[in-house]
Formats: C-alpha cells, structure tokens, sequence
C-alpha cells in the first residue's frame, strides 16, 4: 500500500509563494499557440491548487498566520462521500481526484469540503493545459498532488510542482506508509499537526507548526 | 377552449421565456468569481427543491385523502390534482439539470451511482415519484378517478406518497449531510422539508384547483369550495403549524452547536433576517390566521392570500436556510473565511449574500419556473382527460 | 489503465443517457471548454531543453534551471527549479521570482522592436525603426561626444551585462562618468560601516549566520521577503529550525513579523534609538567580550580624554611592525602596570584611565561609553513619550534585549541589513549596530556576522574578444569630483545616481550629452519626480537619451532612442556571472532558454555593445561572438572546468563564509583592527562631534527628516496632521528593482490576494479621514503626486502609509500609454496592462534636492517623507 501524503513545514516557509506560481504554470494556466500564458481572469490565486491565507490571529491548529488551503486528500474525504457519479474518489496510492468525464457540476463536493480546498472557475480559458488533469473551466478543481508526474497506483515517489519549486525545503512529499520516508518519519515523531482533525477527515496534508524559541512575549 | 384558458397559456409561455433565458444565461456563464465556490448553491438549488416538494405537498394530500382514507369528495378533483403535481414537478427537475454545470454527465448520477450520496439518491427519487405519479395520473384518466381507491389505485398512491416522503426528507437532507455547512442538519431539515411541502402543496392546491383550474375547467368555485377550500385551508394551517416548530427546532438546534452561531445570527438578526422573518411570518403565523379563517369562514380570499403569501414565504424560508448555511461556514470555518477575505476583501459577506439573493440569472431561472408551471397545468388541463368522468380519447389520456 | 467489466457496463450506461441529454441540454460554452480539452488536452508538451540559468529578478543572481517545452507550435517554459547543490544545500535557494518568467517573457509591456522618439520627451510617442537605423544613430551620438566622453553619461544594472555595459564605456570610450543605483539602496550602509571597517563596505561584506546564531535582531531588513535575499533566506529558515530567536524591529507586521519570536512595531527611522540604548546598555553594564575586543578592535587605544569629545586625540600612533602598512598605538599593559605600544602589551587595558605625560588618558572603550551614556533605554522610553505620546519599545525590553545579546554572544548580533537609504539617519544606524556586533564579537564569529566568501576575479569579455580603447585621455571633471567640491561628501564610487540627477536638473557642471542607460528605470528608481521629468524634457541639459530595456517603463517614455534588449534568460551572455551577495560565491553559467516571443525583435545587450563597438572601430568590423566560447575562456583562465561548469550551471567558488573577525587580513582602518573610534574620520570629523550629523565621529541620535520637519525639530512632540504620513515603501516577495515583474499579472494577483496592493494606513488614521479599504485616494508629495488604493489594516504603524515599491506612476511624469507607430499601424502598450498601478512610488514623490544625505555622497533617504492623502 501507498498513501501520498504532503508536509507544509510553516518554520521554512517565508512566504515567497514560489509553490503558487509553480502550481499555476502547472496545473492552471494555458498555453496559446504564440505562446501566450493564459491565466484564469480575476484573481488566478483563487484558482491556484495551493492557496496561501493570512488570518489576523494565528490558526487555532497551526499556530501560524499564515498558512495553506488546499486538497487535504483526506483519508475520509466527505467530497467523495457527497459526489453522485463517483466523479471525485480515491486513487489506490491515497489521492483524492477528480474525473472530469463524470463530473455533473452539482457542486456537493465545494459544499462538502470542510477546508475550502475546491475552486470553480466558470470563465474562460483559451489555449492549452499542460497535462490532462490541469483545471478545466466550470469543474470544482482541486489539488491532485501532480499525480500526473507520478502514478494514481504506486508509491508517492514523484515531485509536486509546488514541492520542486520551494528552494527552502519547506514542502515535503512522500509515502505515509514508507517507514523510511521523511513524512512518515516527522509524523511518526507526532512534529505534525493537521487542520480541524475533529472533524474526522483525517487529512494527509500536515504542517509543521513554527517552533517557537521559548515563550513568546510579543509585543507591538 | 375558453378564453381563459388560452390566455393562461399564453400568459405561461411568455413567462416561461424567463426560465429560458436565466438556464442560457447561468451555462454559458463565461465571467469568472470566486462566489461560485465560496456559495456556490443559489436561488436554482433552493428552486428545484421549491418545485419538488410543491409537487410532492400536492400529490402527498391527495394520496393520503384517496390512498389511505377513501374520502370520496377528493375523487372529483384527483385528475387535476395530478396533473398539478406533474406540472411543479417538471419545472424542478428542469431546474435539477439547468443547474449542473456539466449536464452532459448526468447520467453517471446511475451509471456510477454512489450510495453515500444524498444526491445520487435523489436521482432516484425523483424518478420513482415521477413514474408513481405519471402512473397514478395515466391510472386515473384511463380507468377514472373513481378506481383511485382500488387496490391498485391505492399502492399506487401510497407508492407515491412514500417515494415523495422520500424525495422530501432526501433533498432537506443534502444540505445537511456534513459538518461544512453548520446551518443545515439532516433531521430537522428533512422533517422541516415535509412539514414545508405539505404546507406549499395546500397552497399550490388552491391555486391550481381554486383559482386555475376553476377558471378554465369545468371545476366550478362552488364545487371546489365544497370539495376542498375547509380541507386545504385546514391544511395550510396545520401545516404552517408544523413548519413553525420545525423552523423552531432547527435554530435550536443551531443554537447549541456553536459552530453554527454565524449562520444563525445572519438569518435571525444578520444580513438574512429580512427575508428568514418575512418567510417566516409569511409561511407560519398568516398562513395559520389566514388558514383558520378561511377554514372556518370558507372565505376564498383568505385562503387565495394565505396561497399566495405561503408560497412567498415557503420560498424566502427554504432559500434564508439554504443561503445561511453557506455565509454561515464563511464565517465559521476559517480556511473559508480566509479565502473569502483574500479573494472578497472587505465586506466579502454581503456580496455573498448579494450573490446568493439576487444573482438576476438563477432568479430568472427560478422565477420563470412559475411560468413553466402555469404554462404545463394549463396545457395539461386542456389537453388531457381530466373532467371526472372523462374518457380519453387520443393517445391514452388526451381529450 | 485498464477497465473492469463493472466500470465498462456503468460507462455504456451512462454514455446512452448522457447522448441524450448531451445533446439536447449542452450550452456553448461546455461545447467550447470540451472541444478545447479534446483537441488540445491531449497533447503533450515535448520537453526538449533544459537551461541553467541565474536570476536577474533582483541582484542575487540565484541558480535555477528553466525547462522548456513545444507545445502546439509553441516553445514554453514549463518548469522553473531552482538548483540545489547536493553537498552544500544551505547556500543554494531562489525565491517565488524567478517562477515568473514565463509571463515575463510574454508581457504585454515588452518593447516590440528599436524605437525612435517622435512625440515630445516623457510623452511616448514612438516609430519603430530597423536595427541598423538604430545602431548608426546611437554610433553618431557617441561620436558627437568622442572629445568630451565625460559628457556620456552611463548608468548601468549590476545584471549580467551591466558590468559589460560600464566597462565598455569607462575603458573603450573614455567616460568617467559611469555609475550604478547603489546610492538609493545601501549607499547608507556603505558610508556607516566606514567608521568601523575603514572603507566603504555594503552588505555583501557581511553574511549573517543565522543558522548557528542563538540570537539575532533584525532591524530594517526583511530577509524573508526582501530582495537579493535568498540564501539569506534559507539561512534564516534553518535557523528558524533551529530555534534560532529572531527578535524584529520595524515599522509593519509581515511574515518576518510572524516567524519572529518577539516583534516591535516602531515608527520609521526610530530605531536607531533603540540601537543606541542597547549599545548604552552593553557599555555601562560591560556585558561586551573583553578578549575580543582587545586582540581585534583598538579599544585599548589610549586617547588623550578630559571629558571633552572634541579635544580627544590619540596619543601615540606609531608603524605596526607585524602588519605593514599599518599602525600601532599606545596602550596600558595591566600585566606590568606600564604604557606600551600594543604590539609588545601581554594585556592591554580596556578600561584604563589615568594620565600619561601629564594629560588625561582614557582607552577608546572608556570614551565610546562616555559617548553613549546619555543614551540610556529610559532616554529611548522617554524620547518615545516625548515625540509620540506613547511607548512602543519600553525600557526594560531594551534593556533585556542587550543582555540577551550579550548572554547569547558572540552567537548574537544585529542583522547588518541590507538597504540603507530609507532615512537620513541610516548611516549612523548601520554604524551602531555594527558596533554592537563588534562589542558583542560577534563580528567574524560563528554564528554572528561572518565575513562574505570573496568574489572570483572574472576576465574581461571585451580584452579576450580583442576590443581597443578609443579613449583618447582627455579628462575632464567627473560629476562626482564636481559635486564633492560643491557641498557633497563621501561620494561612493559607481554608487552616485542622485548625482546624475543633480546634475540634470541644475545642469552643473555641464549639460550631459548622451545619457546611456542600460536597465536602470532613473526616473521610476532614482528620486526625482516632477523635477527630474521637467529637466530630462529640456534638450539643452540632455541631448541624446538613449534607453535599452526589455519592457516599457518610466524611463522608457523619456528616451530619444530606445533599444529593446532581452530578458535574461533569453541570452547568451559572453560572461561567466557569480552570486555574489550569498554565503559562498559560485560561478554560474546563465544559458539561453528561450527567444523572445515572435513579436519582439529584442536583441541582447551586449550584442548592442559590440555592433556599437563595431562602428566606432573598437572592435574588427569583422568580430562574430561565441558566447559560449568567451565562457570557456573565462573558465580557462579561472582554472574551472567549463564541461562541468556548463552541464551543472554552477561551481562553487568558495565553500564557506570567512569565519576571522577582519575577514582574514587587516582591515582598511589606519589600524588595521576594527576601530570603535575611527582615527582617521576622528580627525576628519572632529568638527561634527556634538552633532546630530551622519558624520559625527562618536555614535549619536539623529533624528530622521520626518522627525525633524513634524516633531519640533526633533524634540517633539510629533504633530502630523491628520493626513499627513511617512511613506514606506518596501519589497514584497514578488516585487523587485528589476521592475518588470511588477507588470507580471500573477504578481498582480499575488499583491492583491495577499491585500498589499496600494497603500496601507492605520484603522485609527484611516477612520479620521474616513477612508476604507478600496477608497482610491491621492498621495501629494512635496515633488509628485499618485493615485493609489487605500488598505486599512491594523498591521502598520499609525504613523506610516506603507506600500510595495513602485507600483504606480505620477501621470502628469509618466504617460500610463506609449504610442507606437509603425509599417503595420500604430500599435498602443499600456503600462500595467494586467492591472494594478495604483500602489506607490516614493521617488515620485520626495524631492531630489531635500530627501537626500549630502554628507553620504548625496544617497538618497527615500521614506523620509511625508505625504498626505486626500481623498479621490
């Protein structure tokens, strides 16, 4: 067995957002035949697969400001548990995707998703994708880890966009069930937290809460 | 065919351009928002559940007067009463398919059926309420009303009567089947579902029989008032009865569970309330008043207002509920309330809400609904048998 | 991927009920969104090159590399990896910039091809002319100046093939009159880290060992979303890891604010207050290291001290026979209780005071605390009280923060920065908190301020392609040695653009004849506004403007002649580039990745140099380049491998920063050592001792402009009206000084979603002008004015309107449209063609003649001004 899973490390994240202009040229933008790079109107952000969000408080879960939303691939995915047609399901190896060619547009899955992981973008988008799952318009798009650089089946040993892109190692990505790997080694040592884990989703994106050289006294 | 009644269809087809016009405007929407998945259910979410349980209050009345108790007064309106039924629930299911973005899928809804899915098994539902009730009112016309209460008639009526409980109880329940949307909760809103079509099948059964069909068809307002203005007027109000406890227990309920505090506040004193109280006195305390009035005074005014208001409010209810539940997780769940702040900015909630309420395309939609339906009923009273007594001469059912 | 017989029989279904429906119910645009994934969907791109690459978004020069793709006829990027060295992954990063180029490439603001101005100057009006026009007219204006080449004025980027752009011009044609923007980013530095270091030293000296730290202060710079920061950055993140603590101090939360153990939000230009109290604090309660200080620093100096600072001298100065060049001074040796050179003292005293040939005597250590003790936390609580009526930063926090820094030194220390001309007191700052360091000896430390690797020595381009020099010697006076005899001091060299436009706008010494610029958006990165704008209009104080960039900009609009270059990763640079402002210098190989798209006939930079070259009879008529060729020459003479060097991109020329307090050799100082009291500015300066001047030779509070101007002089209380602000402009992590990102529509999107994108005021300030987000407002400065987006947010200083830099543009400067006609018609480029343009741009805004630090080469001090909002 295999169970992709991704760590956010928020001690080594600055914030740079590399991740989110990799998961756009990946999974989001198109390419026009002059080689234009179309990005979605409005604010692509929204549409990016990894969403950066700055509370005014710090998050309850991870102890930061600052954090992401995406796809959390669920163990227990109430998107899937909701979607009619079997459209948004769970690969062999953990992932949870979206099959376009059953997809109804009903929206349960948006509705569902405790974490706002799901987009819609229902404007227009000329040229082409780089890979067939990248976002099509009026499908709730979702984070699909770049299973199309890897496999939907075997071990998680391929690279996210977003993971390539971070120079500061703050992304990880690997096998749960690989005892070897550095996401089941960190969440073995309990160094990882998950958000809204009451709710029983039991997410397979975690964060490193940012360590903390003593009490804080912050002051300002 | 009288004047009247070519007037109502005329009347119906012009309105149902609107319903045309709102389903070709919502899927070739070509502008991008971030509203479409922050509060992505609108007005033809909350449309397609007020059609449904308006054509399953309407058929439920007539299965429980007919299938369970034989009342014969029911027998000179059932033909009518079906093709009522009929007639709310196609503009639903239209509304069903308009809303999906990519009907052209739809039929994975059976092919990939998934069973933990409330919507797959509306899918369902509704087919098997539709066939009972295209049965019942096939059954009716061909072998008369007065075989209703035959067993045949019967398991076909109460067949329908549970396929429609159902469907009620499953379409409340899609909006509560996860802990996202702290507004909606699958009991109360399933039951809530019923009392409230109940409630709207009395009020559409006034006006499609009361008011409609005593204007185009051989129904006078004498024998409707005889057969059916104390017993639907009787109806709305318990009904609305019914609903107010329900509406009551769902904010009680919404009340001890503290997550969903935002959406109870947005509709008891937020940026919902107008519309949540106007329902509210609307589909529960003038629909008992006028109800009781009516009911004891047989006055058709009283219960043609307590219609009218009672479906104006059923819909404000249902949609306040539908639409608070979706603000609501924006405020209660803070990776929503983060994103709609980034993607929004300042004052997020009411575009939420004004997305929600007023989109003019889902409304246009939803309210050119009214005409599909008025144009249906009026074709349908028309076209097919459904004169006590009447035999089909064309095609099985047609006059 | 196979399918089950279950699947199968549910897909048949499900396709004769989807036909149905399909094609009775589908609207247009599912038709169109589904045609559009089954004709192109399917393909695939073919990756067919990958280039190594070094960014030239901001200065750093990260490695990276650039996959490229054919997909449907066209070559795109589809993947941008930084590169990360196996071995040493702690010095190799880059940042979200460098994943913008593939939009870069494909700005709508790109020049299409040379332009020839044919409105007025700063109206942008053009005609698109051929290359060889374009050439032959910029050879015939460099010929008019062949006599008088200082006349040519060059300003250059420190990119790829600026050092190319200026070497051209200094050794071929003659011009001493070349420089870069140095002066309005850390020119402040430079000139305060003199005192201590002797020379002028920038933030590349320095690299802050944020991994092996335990504790470090960070004040005015932002090394987690500022610029030429990314090793810096991955540092910091380790050392984040490593429970480093992180204490910052500055005038807006951000995400350095919120990895920071302990934050204070201050009001600009405030901090070197709290420097000066923490130095108080180190001073009086002799919490500095006291080995240190005597084997490398010359706190043992003995001066003549009778507690008048402007009498002291150093007693005796004498040749240091260990370290030539240098000297030695005298100093009191505890160990025998006798006065000594310190070359033969066992144990120098630090502390002592007495009297020698009858004088006074006091050690340098003694004088410097004496200097400072009036700068006690309570005087920085109490000046807090006096100019703002509140206490920010109490004095019992400052306190601890000094002790803090001692217990945990000499793993401790101030962050040296980077910028250093935000505000007139920055020098001094920088000098203060250096002298921390050195107190603290965490200068050189592991685990302090270690010393930058040292910079490879890269071969001339131009000597090995065998150009000659045309300069004939004729010399005449520098705009630089003009303005130092005109009221100027302690010009950096190649760091004086606030010269430049000095000089155009009062046209001394002399009207400037051509004004070359490569990349360097003067009039958007310079401060200069309405009167820059109104000078560079007047051809009689400058004849030719010739601009090269890739992308229209503000300058762009005021050039006689406009030569589109390519963006970085679209050349072939004839030059090896290193990294230099990380840990370890490495040398990269930066390699084509693509062309520029079909509809900009861009050329690169140097290639304009060399046809120039060409034409003027500098280089054969005849020369044909092998970029890759002069590379591998270059590799040659470094002794590098260029196989190797070509395939990985990089090589690393050093393999750890210089962990020596003098970096390994003896400093510039007359001593040598790290001075506390510079001997030689002492004597310089003495005139400045008791001023609140930049060059007082004795730390001092210096009051910033705004403090000056709104706050009685400096004395407070601080009466701004109610909209009147300090503007601050800062870097985001997508903005850069190579502007054209700014353009970028996923920048755009970045800025807005994360809501900086304008300016952002206090909810206090904000609700007296009863302004709210979204408001659009007018920023008037004493120079310019800008439209801009109003942002309320609680997460800046009540004093400040905070921005990102240069996003938007004083219309009545800069047209937001360029004209440009041509064979096909007339084509229009709007600036900001994606959105955007309504943040800010200080430079537009400050005045060139009064934002400005005449006693530190005239460098800029760019958000000390104030501006006031009204309402649109």
């Amino acid at each position: 067995m295999a169970r992709a899973a991704m760590i956010i490390d928020l001690n080594k994240c600055t914030g740079c957002l590399a991740c989110v202009e990799a998961c756009l040229r990946e999974n989001v933008a198109r390419y026009t035949g002059d080689g234009r790079y179309v990005l979605p109107e409005g604010n692509s952000v929204f549409y990016a697969r990894t969403k950066p969000v700055i509370a005014t408080g710090r998050n309850v879960y991870v102890d930061s400001r600052m954090y992401f939303v995406q796809c959390m691939h669920c163990d227990n995915p109430p998107c899937a548990l909701v979607c009619p047609t079997g459209a948004t399901y769970k690969t062999k190896n953990g992932i949870v995707m979206l099959d376009h060619s059953k997809c109804i547009g009903c929206r349960a899955c948006i509705i569902a998703c405790p974490y706002g992981a799901r987009s819609l973008y229902r404007g227009v988008l000329e040229g082409r994708p780089l890979h067939r799952y990248a976002l099509e318009p009026g499908y709730p798009d979702k984070c699909t880890f770049c299973v199309h650089r890897g496999s939907t089946s075997g071990p998680a040993e391929w690279t996210p966009a977003c993971v390539e892109a971070c120079a500061f190692g703050a992304r990880i990505f690997g096998d749960l069930d690989d005892p070897s790997s550095l996401v089941s080694r960190l969440v073995r040592e309990g160094r990882v937290v998950t958000l809204a884990p009451e709710l029983g989703t039991r997410p397979k994106l975690f964060f490193v809460p940012p360590a903390r050289s003593m009490p804080r006294t912050r002051r300002g | 065919m009288k004047r009247s009644w070519w007037a109502l269809l005329v009347i119906g087809i012009v309105w149902s351009v609107l319903m045309g016009y709102g389903i070709y405007a919502y899927q070739t929407i070509a502008e991008p928002s971030p509203l479409y998945a922050l509060v992505p259910w609108g007005a033809m979410v909350t449309g397609y559940v007020f059609f449904a349980i308006s054509s399953g209050g309407v058929f439920d009345a007539l299965a429980i007067r007919l299938g369970l108790y034989c009342e014969e007064e029911a027998k000179r309106v059932a033909r009518k009463t079906l093709v009522l039924a009929l007639a709310l629930l196609i503009p639903g299911i239209v509304l069903v398919f308009a809303d999906l973005t990519h009907v052209e899928h739809s039929g994975w809804i059976y092919a990939g059926f998934n069973v933990t899915s409330r919507i797959a098994w509306n899918g369902i539902l509704y087919i098997v309420y539709a066939a009972f009730l295209v049965a019942a009112l096939v059954y009716a016309i061909r072998a008369g009303e007065e075989r209703l209460t035959s067993t045949a008639g019967r398991a076909l009526l109460i067949g329908g009567l549970l396929a429609s409980l159902a469907l009620e109880y499953n379409l409340g329940s899609v909006f509560g089947v996860n802990v996202a949307v702290p507004a909606w909760f699958a009991a109360p809103m399933g039951v809530l579902n019923i009392a409230l079509a109940f409630l709207l099948g009395a009020a559409w059964s006034h006006i499609g029989l009361g008011e409609v069909a005593s204007t185009v068809t051989g129904l006078t307002r004498e024998e409707y008032r005889r057969c059916c203005v104390k017993g639907v007027s009787k109806e709305l109000a318990g009904m609305a009865v019914a609903t107010g406890f329900m509406v009551a227990w769902a904010l009680v309920q919404m009340y001890s569970w503290g997550s969903a505090h935002p959406a109870l506040e947005t509709l008891v004193s937020g940026g919902l309330a107008a519309p949540f109280w106007v329902g509210f006195a609307l589909a529960v305390p003038l629909a008992i008043i006028l109800g009781l009035y009516a009911h004891y005074r047989a006055s058709r005014t009283a219960i043609l207002a307590g219609s009218i208001l009672t479906i104006v409010g059923g819909f404000l209810l249902l949609h306040s509920i539908v639409a608070a539940g979706q603000t609501g997780r924006l405020a209660a769940l803070q990776s929503y309330d983060l994103l709609a702040s980034h993607a929004l900015g300042p004052g997020g909630e009411a575009k939420a809400l004004g997305e929600l309420m007023t989109n003019p395309v889902e409304l246009a939609a939803f309210i050119g609904g009214f005409g599909l339906w008025l144009l249906l009923y009026t074709l349908g009273l028309g076209v097919l048998a459904v004169e006590p007594g009447e035999k089909p001469r064309r095609l099985l059912v047609f006059r | 991927m196979g399918v089950s017989r279950r699947e199968f029989l549910k897909m048949a279904a499900a396709a004769g009920i989807a036909a149905s429906l399909a094609s009775t119910l589908r609207p247009p645009s599912v038709e169109r969104a589904l045609s559009v994934a089954a004709a192109e969907g399917e393909e695939k791109p073919v990756e067919f090159r990958v280039a190594k690459q070094a960014c030239l978004i901001c200065g750093q020069r990260c490695p990276f590399e650039i996959h490229v793709a054919r997909l449907g006829g066209a070559e795109v990027i589809t993947r941008v990896v930084p590169i990360i060295d196996p071995e040493y992954p702690e010095y190799f990063a880059a940042c979200g910039r460098p994943q913008v180029v593939q939009e870069l490439r494909v700005l709508e603001e790109r020049i299409p091809g040379p332009l020839l101005r044919v409105g007025r100057r700063g109206e942008g009006r053009f005609k698109q002319i051929s290359w060889s026009e374009a050439l032959d007219l910029l050879a015939r204006w460099v010929r008019e100046y062949l006599d008088e080449p200082w006349k040519i004025v060059v300003l250059s980027h420190q990119g790829a093939e600026g050092g190319l752009v200026r070497k051209f011009f200094e050794e071929y044609i003659g011009t001493e009159n070349v420089t870069e923007h140095c002066d309005t980013c850390h020119t402040g530095m430079d000139e305060g880290h003199r005192f201590i270091l002797g020379k002028f030293a920038g933030p590349a000296k320095f690299q802050p060992d944020y991994r092996n730290a335990k504790l470090v202060v960070l004040m005015g710079r932002n090394p987690v979303g500022g610029i030429v920061a990314s090793a810096w950055t991955k540092m910091f993140v380790e050392g984040r890891e490593a429970k480093t603590k992180f204490i910052v101090f500055d005038v807006r939360r951000s995400r350095l604010t919120d990895l920071a153990d302990e934050y204070y939000i201050i009001p600009p230009g405030f901090d070197l207050a709290i420097s000066l109290a923490i130095l108080n604090v180190i001073l009086t309660e002799r919490l500095y290291n006291t080995e240190y200080l005597v084997k490398w620093t010359n706190a043992p100096m003995l001066f003549y001290y009778s507690g008048d600072l402007s009498t002291v001298e150093p007693v005796r100065l004498a040749d240091n026979p260990k370290m030539p060049g240098k000297k030695t001074y005298l100093v009191y040796d505890e160990a025998d209780g006798r006065f000594k050179l310190k070359v033969e003292a066992r144990r120098p005293s630090l502390e002592y005071t007495g009297e020698y040939n009858g004088r006074p005597v006091a050690t340098a250590l003694v004088i410097l605390r004496d200097a400072v003790k009036g700068y006690t936390p309570e005087w920085a609580e109490g000046l807090q009280r006096r100019l703002f009526g509140r206490v920010y930063v109490k004095a019992s926090d400052i306190r601890r923060v000094a002790r803090e820094l001692a217990e945990a030194a000499p793993r401790a220390f101030i962050d040296h920065g980077y910028k250093g001309t935000r505000y007139y007191n920055e020098g001094m700052l920088k000098r203060v908190n250096l002298l921390i360091n050195v107190l603290l000896g965490s200068v050189g430390a592991r685990g302090g301020l270690a010393y930058a690797a040292g910079k490879p020595k890269i071969p001339s381009t131009w000597s090995i392609l065998g150009f000659r020099s045309i300069a004939g010697g004729k010399k005449g006076v520098s705009i630089p040695e003009y303005w130092e005899q005109n009221g100027v001091a302690n010009v950096r060299p190649h760091c004086w653009s606030m010269l430049v436009v000095r000089t155009i706008i009062e046209g001394k010494p002399y009207p400037i004849g051509l004004l070359f610029i490569h990349r360097q958006n003067l009039v958007s990165h310079a401060i200069g506004g309405r009167r820059l704008a109104e000078a560079l209009k007047d051809e009689n104080r400058v004849k030719h403007i010739v601009v090269l960039d890739s992308t229209f900009n503000e300058t762009v609009m005021y050039a006689d002649l406009v030569l589109p270059v390519t963006m970085f990763f679209e050349e072939e640079a004839p030059t090896l580039q290193y990294a230099k402002k990380s840990y370890v210098d490495f040398i990269v190989d930066a390699q084509k990745a693509v062309d520029p798209p079909s509809w900009v006939d861009a050329r690169d930079a140097w290639w304009i140099i060399v046809e120039l070259a060409k034409r003027l009879g500098i280089a054969p008529s005849g020369l044909r380049v092998d970029p890759v060729e002069v590379k591998r020459r270059q590799a040659e003479k470094l002794g590098i491998n260029y196989e190797e060097l070509r395939r990985r991109g990089y090589v690393l020329w050093k393999k750890s920063p210089k962990y020596h307090p003098w970096g390994g050799k003896p400093l510039s100082t007359v001593t040598g050592e790290l001075e506390i009291i510079n001997v030689k500015l002492l004597e310089e300066y003495r005139s400045y001792i008791g001023r609140e001047s930049p060059l007082n030779p004795f730390p001092a509070w210096i009051p910033p402009l705004w403090i000056r101007e709104k706050c009685n002089g400096g004395n407070g209380p601080c009466s701004l009206a109610d909209n009147e602000f300090v503007l601050v402009e800062y870097q985001e992590s997508v903005t850069a000084t190579n502007m054209f990102i700014r353009f970028a529509k996923s920048v755009h999107d970045i800025l807005e979603w994360k809501q900086v994108y304008g300016v952002r005021i206090h909810p206090e300030r904000a609700k007296k002008l009863g302004l709210k987000t979204g408001d659009m407002v007018r920023l008037v400065g004493p120079n310019g004015e800008i439209r801009a987006k109003v942002i309320v947010t609680e997460d800046v200083d009540p004093y400040v309107a905070a921005a990102p830099h240069a996003t938007a543009v004083d219309t009545k400067v800069v047209p937001l449209e360029a004209v440009i006609e041509g064979k096909g018609g007339v084509k229009r480029v709007r600036l900001f063609a994606e959105g955007g343009g309504y943040g800010v741009n200080a430079n537009m805004l400050a005045d060139p003649l009064r934002h400005v630090v005449p006693e530190e080469g005239l460098r800029a001090a760019q958000n000390d001004l104030i501006v006031r909002i009204e309402r649109l």
